[in-house]
């Protein structure tokens, strides 16, 4: 899209995101950054980010730093051939005690500036790059030495909420001569070009996606020609390859590393494959070559059906969003099928040359980037199996009691424990459809709330005699002056639902709120495209009415008319 | 060519085409401030794939004079 198209796009009302949450970004800059607010503006909004990007007045990071903080997410311009006017030509001449005092300067507003912004929920910050001015000598100069200093002192912090970019990446996608503008650097202090921003764009985009819930969960490939080189179904099992050994095989053996890789870190694998399901299953039990590991991959669906129909069933018993999912073909009718039936899907086609499969599947691994991957991410791959297996053995029962009775389901409620606030931050972020207020709330927003006397964070961990589900449900509740308690947050992951858990959850909360001598609970049912299942949940606990507007159900319950549902076989361990 | 310069220089700015002209400029339309100048000049760039120079912009202050030096640069 155009340059001139992108800002009337983004006035235009129909890309405008309906809810009313603002994802507000604050950009701090020592340099003219003005065309990143289109591209970045732009690139949220497509998916639904209802982004109102501010840049900062010129050279004031440090002291908008404070102010940045109440925003959404900032990002961080700071070139060091701006630090002082004519910086990039001036250091060619300083000597070792003014280089020495000009980095302490820089270290020490650095420090206040990752002070006064400890509290964002996102810190997206560039990496100091003298690349644009220095890249032609064989020899570091003065400039290139301090940006080796600055960046260290940066890479020391340990901050959870902090994101560091590679400026260099981006410079050498785009290309130095079209990544900078000299022109109107000296014109105007605008070092970077309209390519260079779009490109930007694409490179951090994940880290806000990663903390607006919109990151991807699932890897659906094929096989074929996809995994391998050749069709199993004509060509045979000895005649498939997949080898690091051949040539022309050796980029599959790449590939499935990388699959590795994925599901190590969290991601759901998945096959959908047109083939025999036996023939499938021999070549991932007996072939020589494959790397890609059989407990890595979650789901499978063989069979010689529409893809269409293998994908929706995926996001049905997986229990997460079609738009959660990637899935990579080679063919061009599966993957057109794809794109015109389920658009919301992120489609990769295989190329038809080989060698550029590698760098296509690399542009898929930061989809599913997490600011701060958890050792919760790891085990979610066999939490997720576990679940499959019992949704397989759920039909063996009487009735749907009796299966839940026999799971031996137990949940542990603690209250303001901050042992786990990445896995907490994280249940807000990424849970979207058993979420009754979609609040998305940062590491230290969380711990803010644990250490408010007026809050309370009530955390659940599920387990059952199958395995382990982890921290899997959270609660926020703010006592009001009044006397009353509003629930701030309540949500549950995804994959505990159906199992009435949500039940004994609410029994403690009120218990918890009656220990606390509370008499109303206020509630509210904030409607999003995702999270209709839990619309009539606060009518099922026994609460009222009090209001309804458009996206917002308001509620109330008297504590001491609420009837507890005392479900028989959760067992409970709540200490106080 | 001019129509498209009025085009772009009208989604810029958010003005009604049919209030632009070859004497529209900054001086009398009040969004065309420095930095949506910068965005016109960067959009007609985009455009006709060309790179104006520092003389070129500093000349370029109304419609009839951007299309004049989009003439000399094609």
């Amino acid at each position: 899209m155009k340059y001139y198209e992108l800002i009337e796009a983004n006035r235009n009302e129909k890309i405008k995101v309906q809810n009313n949450n603002e994802y507000k970004i604050h950009v701090l800059a020592n340099i003219t950054v003005e065309y990143l607010k289109p591209y970045l503006e732009y690139a949220l909004r497509v998916e639904g980010i209802n982004a109102d990007v501010h840049i900062g007045d010129y050279d004031n990071i440090v002291q908008e730093s404070s102010y940045a903080q109440k925003k959404n997410a900032c990002v961080l311009f700071w070139e060091l051939c701006n630090i002082v006017e004519g910086f990039h030509y001036n250091s060619y001449v300083l000597n070792d005690k003014e280089t020495d005092l000009l980095t302490s300067k820089v270290i020490s507003e650095i420090d206040f500036t990752l002070d006064a912004l400890k509290k964002s929920p996102l810190i997206i910050w560039n990496k100091f790059s003298v690349i644009s001015f220095e890249h032609t000598s064989l020899y570091k100069n003065n400039l290139e030495h301090m940006c080796d200093v600055l960046n260290r002192h940066i890479e020391s912090y340990d901050l959870k909420n902090l994101v560091l970019v590679d400026l260099n990446k981006v410079i050498a996608k785009v290309g130095i001569d079209s990544a900078v503008n000299f022109r109107d650097y000296y014109s105007s202090k605008s070092l970077y070009s309209r390519q260079f921003f779009d490109e930007y764009v694409t490179f951090i985009k994940p880290a806000i996606f990663s903390l607006t819930g919109k990151s991807k969960k699932a890897l659906i490939i094929d096989c074929d020609n996809t995994l391998w080189n050749g069709v199993l179904g004509e060509d045979g099992f000895e005649n498939i390859g997949m080898s690091a050994k051949d040539k022309e095989n050796s980029v599959f053996a790449e590939i499935q590393q990388y699959i590795n890789y994925l599901a190590e870190r969290g991601v759901i694998i998945g096959i959908a494959s047109k083939n025999n399901l036996d023939d499938i299953a021999e070549v991932f039990e007996r072939h020589t070559d494959i790397t890609l590991k059989d407990e890595n991959i979650v789901i499978k669906k063989i069979h010689w059906d529409s893809k269409v129909s293998s994908l929706v069933d995926i996001s049905k018993e997986l229990n997460i969003g079609i738009d959660s999912i990637v899935f990579v073909d080679d063919s061009s009718f599966e993957v057109e099928l794809i794109r015109n039936n389920l658009p919301q899907v992120e489609v990769f086609q295989v190329p038809k040359s080989k060698s550029s499969y590698p760098n296509m599947f690399k542009k898929i691994i930061p989809l599913f980037f997490n600011v701060d991957v958890t050792s919760e991410d790891k085990k979610r791959n066999k939490m997720y199996k576990s679940q499959l297996k019992r949704a397989e053995s759920q039909s063996h029962f009487e009735n749907i009691e009796d299966y839940l009775a026999s799971l031996g389901l137990e949940i542990d409620i603690n209250i303001d424990a901050n042992e786990n606030l990445s896995r907490l931050s994280q249940l807000t972020q990424k849970t979207n459809q058993f979420n009754l207020t979609t609040k998305r709330y940062s590491e230290t927003e969380i711990e803010n709330y644990i250490d408010s006397e007026n809050y309370q964070v009530i955390s659940m961990l599920v387990s059952d005699k199958y395995g382990d589900s982890g921290l899997a449900g959270m609660a926020i509740v703010e006592y009001k002056e009044n006397g009353d308690v509003y629930l701030d947050t309540l949500l549950m992951s995804c994959r505990i639902l159906g199992r009435n858990i949500e039940y004994a959850l609410f029994d403690q909360i009120i218990k918890i709120l009656q220990e606390n001598k509370c008499k109303k609970l206020i509630m509210q049912y904030m409607a999003t495209p995702k999270n209709s299942q839990v619309k009539d949940l606060y009518l099922k606990f026994g609460a009222r009415i009090i209001e309804q507007n458009e996206n917002i159900t308001h509620y109330e319950l008297e504590l001491d008319e609420y009837k507890y549902f005392n479900i028989d076989y959760i067992g409970i361990n709540y200490e106080r | 060519m001019k129509d498209k310069v009025i085009m772009i220089v009208s989604a810029i700015l958010n003005v009604d085409k049919s209030t632009l002209s070859e004497d529209s400029s900054p001086d009398n339309i009040p969004n065309w401030d420095s930095l949506n100048h910068m965005n016109i000049i960067m959009a007609i760039e985009e455009e006709f794939d060309i790179t104006f120079s520092e003389m070129d912009i500093i000349e370029m202050l109304s419609i009839e004079s951007i299309v004049e030096k989009l003439n000399e640069n094609i």
